[in-house]
């Protein structure tokens, strides 16, 4: 039997929202230091959503992880 | 643009907020569906309600779907916009009749949050004619104003008065009598270039207030995140309705004043001067004599604010506009629904026959819960037995009239006609209309009780 049988359709339907969610945060911070530069704002606040953008890079790389071993490691 | 986001992802609230506030609008979040409907009805019946919602469909308590629900009815809907990652949520939304949704597909970019958010601008009614609109053979008296009685009719002539000068407006009245309504007469009365601008006193915190109303520079605390223009400055040309103007803190009052009286302000953290220039309408819900006994406005800020003073009646001081407005707000939900559903006279007989502690908006609650209630077989909408509410017992026990034992029947009716003809400044026949006896009998009675005697027409 293939290892991808074991996933249900409800779960990977899970999982695929999971990941969305993820890679939005990403887009969302990226676009939102985006604004704040083109608007003057201090760079603090820019590096402040670049780092929320990296922290959900490394998060979706985790989920990648724990998707290709069959689910989110205990 | 007032927008609400809710979503149960936190860090989603705060990211689509901060662009918002970036894009130039001021954002609301709600975590959860329990607390969107929260925020949508504190903001129901406010002079800046929510113009747009950013809608997830999977909440902690329900679908963003149960939202759309709770939005019916609503004069003013905010326009919705559902966010999701599911690209096959646009058939869904074509799907959906109502021309207000829209959807958003994750990710969110700034180009698509922009898009999502255009939405055609209200036309505002031109000219300032009393009688601008007469749709469903309801005159609309400056384009929002509905009533025929005496009482209302001096109310318009004041406002077409005012509404060509410059002066500020105070607006006195109880709570549902439609201040803001008034408020939004006086500046389509004035024909001005600019915009209506309302921002309610008492809902701004002490932190806030002075941000709300003169704007902040970017930086000036923490938070500002970029420069944002008050209401002075937003209301330029037009009008600012400053709504439970008594409210706002005491000590927040002489800035308020030196706005007023150099006709010009400094924005929080900033140091240049910025020219306003706008007519104030402010309201509030308490009494002249409350006004001087509790010391809420300072008397130099009351001279300020009324140049104008307009005392705006209540319900129960206009009984013949019952009716009229019973029958309008029938109408009204009877569109928005696609229902033919009906009142009868005497349903309207005894809705005049109420005092309405809680003014026009009490009515129009009535009315809306009445709709609701309908009998299915004769579509008649149903009246509740009692239209007491908690806050029309607290009116009448505040009242000194209340019936306690040992008290004899005929000193009762006695006290009752007394009330009756005071509250009617002495109109006879409508009293006796309300008290439920002919017109000869309340003669009858007011000839023989001596205390009513200031009410007999005899010399």
């Amino acid at each position: 039997m293939d290892d991808t049988q074991y996933i249900s359709t409800h779960e990977l339907k899970n999982t695929i929202h999971d990941f969305r969610n993820t890679l939005n945060r990403v887009s969302m911070q990226a676009e939102l230091a985006k604004m704040m530069l083109n608007q003057g704002l201090p760079a603090e606040k820019a590096i402040e959503a670049i780092d929320k953008a990296i922290a959900g890079c490394q998060k979706c790389s985790e989920q990648l992880n724990d998707f290709s071993l069959g689910g989110p490691q205990k | 643009m007032k927008i609400l986001v809710v979503d149960d992802d936190a860090e989603f609230c705060s990211a689509a907020s901060m662009m918002l506030e970036l894009l130039g609008h001021e954002a609301l979040t709600a975590n959860s569906l329990k607390q969107a409907i929260t925020y949508i009805d504190a903001h129901k019946y406010n002079t800046s309600p929510i113009d747009h919602i950013l809608l997830d469909f999977m909440l902690p308590d329900g679908s963003g779907l149960h939202l759309l629900d709770a939005l019916q009815g609503i004069a003013q809907k905010p326009r919705v916009t559902l966010v999701t990652g599911h690209p096959s949520v646009k058939q869904m939304v074509l799907n959906l009749t109502d021309d207000n949704v829209n959807y958003m597909l994750k990710p969110i970019t700034k180009d698509g949050l922009e898009a999502a958010l255009l939405i055609p601008k209200r036309s505002r009614p031109q000219g300032g004619d009393k009688a601008s609109s007469a749709k469903g053979g309801v005159k609309r008296y400056f384009g929002c104003l509905v009533g025929e009685s005496r009482v209302m009719h001096e109310l318009y002539t004041m406002i077409e008065r005012v509404g060509t000068t410059s002066a500020n407006v105070l607006l006195m009245g109880e709570s549902g009598a439609g201040k803001e309504v008034v408020a939004n007469a006086i500046h389509q009365a004035a024909k001005t270039s600019g915009q209506l601008v309302a921002t309610n006193c008492g809902a701004l915190t002490n932190d806030l207030i002075s941000s709300e109303l003169f704007g902040h520079e970017k930086g000036a605390f923490t938070g500002a995140v970029s420069a944002k223009a008050g209401v002075f400055e937003q209301a330029k040309e037009g009008t600012l309705f400053l709504d439970e103007v008594t409210e706002m803190p005491i000590e927040h009052q002489p800035t308020l004043l030196r706005a007023l009286e150099t006709n010009s302000i400094v924005r929080v953290g900033g140091v240049k001067q910025i020219p306003i220039n706008c007519r104030v309408v402010s309201a509030t819900n308490r009494t002249e004599t409350e006004l001087a006994e509790k010391q809420v406005l300072r008397e130099d800020i009351y001279f300020r604010l009324a140049v104008f003073p307009i005392k705006v009646p209540a319900l129960r001081e206009r009984r013949d506009d019952i009716a009229l407005l019973a029958r309008l707000f029938l109408d009204q939900l009877n569109e928005q629904n696609g229902t033919q559903r009906l009142m009868n006279d005497q349903q309207l007989s005894r809705l005049e026959q109420y005092d309405w502690p809680g003014n026009v908006r009490e009515l129009k609650h009535t009315i809306h819960r009445a709709f609701i209630m309908v009998d299915p077989a004769s579509q008649l909408i149903t009246l509740p037995d009692d239209f007491s509410s908690p806050f029309s017992k607290k009116s009448s026990s505040a009242t000194n009239h209340a019936v306690t034992a040992g008290n004899t029947i005929e000193s009762v009716e006695k006290e009752l006609i007394l009330v009756t003809l005071k509250e009617l400044k002495g109109d006879k026949p409508q009293a006796a209309k309300m008290l439920g006896i002919s017109l000869k009998t309340l003669y009858n009675r007011i000839n023989k009780y001596s205390d009513l005697s200031e009410f007999s027409d005899a010399p």
